[in-house]
């Protein structure tokens, strides 16, 4: 009963810290169906690495946890900052502020990854959000049909 | 009282019985018989890579390479033709063919070693929405089409794939995150092993030098021991690389280029028919 109640108290938490007027919202089951579009928002995860790291939304990116360093590609489009009550309003809203000027629609998730996680939303270790090919020395083929011959090797 | 039959309706069992024969044996004969009654269809597979597949400069050459070229004709030339024909697909049963059961009738040589195009496919969203793969690789003219287009058709790769990319500060560190989404169906690279999608961020300082160049293969990869490894672009969600800027460097504008090739080799090596799927430049302050 405590834990249940200690969730129901960090969603309520977050979403009067994240409820900011004029800051357009997303709720989590929202933002869940968009991620099944072709075209869906970027997620950037503001809480910095060892949250990041110990669990986030499935298709988040870490983006750190300044605003001022963070560089976007200039190509605009929708973001969703996931964010969580150990973010600072201020720092939130340096970070809408900074992606707002690069031409992004900016969306804040609804509670945060609390209120994710009490919908009963799926959160993922980080490292499934990134690939890592060619750590390992590979050797391209040449196609199906080399048989065992070898190809070139590249590292 | 029983009217006399005729000579035609004593020959008629007879003539249906020769179309029939005559049928089979033509559909599993390049398709020559089956553009009697169907040019249009017949015309059009004419103009696809499958009706080809066996002799393609780039087949050829690799079939001149293989250790067991036999092998590859089971998927390029069934029949034993220039490539597939109508009945490898459609069966060498009676007239008329029952309708095609997809994926299963295009995972035969969709799925071949080395190939995960239908396995992925049915891991998709596009799966899930109920397509097919005629819906896309079939489809001209707003209806079905035996010209099956592929990724060489030109037209399915135009904006089939997109990067993301932006610079953070961590400590005195600065990393790139890129991500790459495509919007195919199926794995990305489809098709068979010597195709792959190469990502190259690269980064030239204020004088113009270049002092990054970083590339990654998408694709089939095949480790010392001889094992197969996937690492083709999944379909439905994006893949991320997160690369440190060597920070000694004095990086000030990163290139990133996201490009399809169909030739194996590296990405140095010369494929006339590679396509730059995306491609972004970024000034670093």
């Amino acid at each position: 009963m405590r834990p249940l109640l200690l969730l129901v108290a960090s969603v309520l938490l977050s979403a009067i810290l994240l409820a900011e007027p004029g800051w357009p919202q997303i709720a989590p089951r929202q933002l869940s169906r968009l991620l099944h579009e072709p075209v869906p928002p970027l997620l950037l995860d503001i809480r910095g690495r060892g949250a990041y790291l110990a669990g986030t939304l499935p298709q988040a990116l870490n983006a750190g946890t300044d605003p001022a360093g963070f560089l976007p590609d200039g190509r605009g489009g929708d973001v969703v900052l996931i964010s969580d009550d150990s973010v600072e309003r201020e720092r939130l809203a340096a970070w809408i502020r900074r992606l707002t000027n690069a031409h992004h629609r900016v969306f804040i998730l609804q509670g945060g990854v609390a209120a994710w996680r009490a919908a009963g939303l799926p959160l993922v270790q980080a490292e499934q959000n990134y690939v890592r090919p060619g750590t390992v020395p590979f050797i391209i083929p040449r196609g199906l049909c080399e048989g065992d011959e070898p190809a070139q090797e590249y590292r | 009282m029983s009217r006399p039959r005729s000579i035609a309706d004593r020959a008629g069992p007879a003539i249906v019985a020769l179309a029939l024969a005559s049928l089979q044996a033509t559909a599993a004969d390049g398709g020559k018989g089956c553009a009697d009654c169907h040019p249009r269809q017949a015309a059009a597979f004419e103009r696809s890579a499958m009706a080809r597949a066996a002799v393609t400069p780039a087949f050829t050459a690799e079939r001149a390479d293989a250790a067991d070229p036999r092998r590859c004709l089971r998927c390029h030339a069934p029949g034993g033709g220039r490539g597939v024909a109508c009945g490898d697909c459609h069966g060498s049963g009676p007239h008329p063919f029952p309708p095609l059961e997809q994926p299963a009738v295009c995972a035969r040589c969709h799925d071949a070693p080395g190939e995960n195009t239908v396995r992925s496919f049915l891991d998709s969203p596009a799966f899930a929405a109920g397509l097919r793969c005629s819906d896309c690789h079939a489809v001209a003219d707003g209806g079905f089409n035996h010209h099956f287009r592929g990724a060489r058709s030109g037209d399915l790769l135009r904006d089939a794939a997109t990067l993301r990319a932006f610079l953070r500060s961590e400590g005195d560190r600065t990393l790139a995150t890129v991500t790459i989404r495509h919007r195919a169906g199926h794995a990305m690279p489809g098709g068979t092993t010597g195709r792959a999608v190469w990502l190259r961020i690269s980064g030239r300082d204020e004088g113009g030098r270049e002092r990054l160049d970083r590339r990654w293969r998408f694709g089939w990869n095949r480790d010392r021991e001889g094992r197969w490894h996937d690492r083709t672009l999944p379909p439905g969600r994006p893949v991320a690389i997160e690369l440190p800027l060597p920070s000694a460097a004095g990086i000030r504008h990163l290139t990133i280029e996201l490009t399809y090739r169909f030739r194996p080799g590296p990405l140095d090596t010369p494929d006339p028919d590679a396509v730059i799927l995306d491609r972004m430049e970024i000034e670093l302050p």
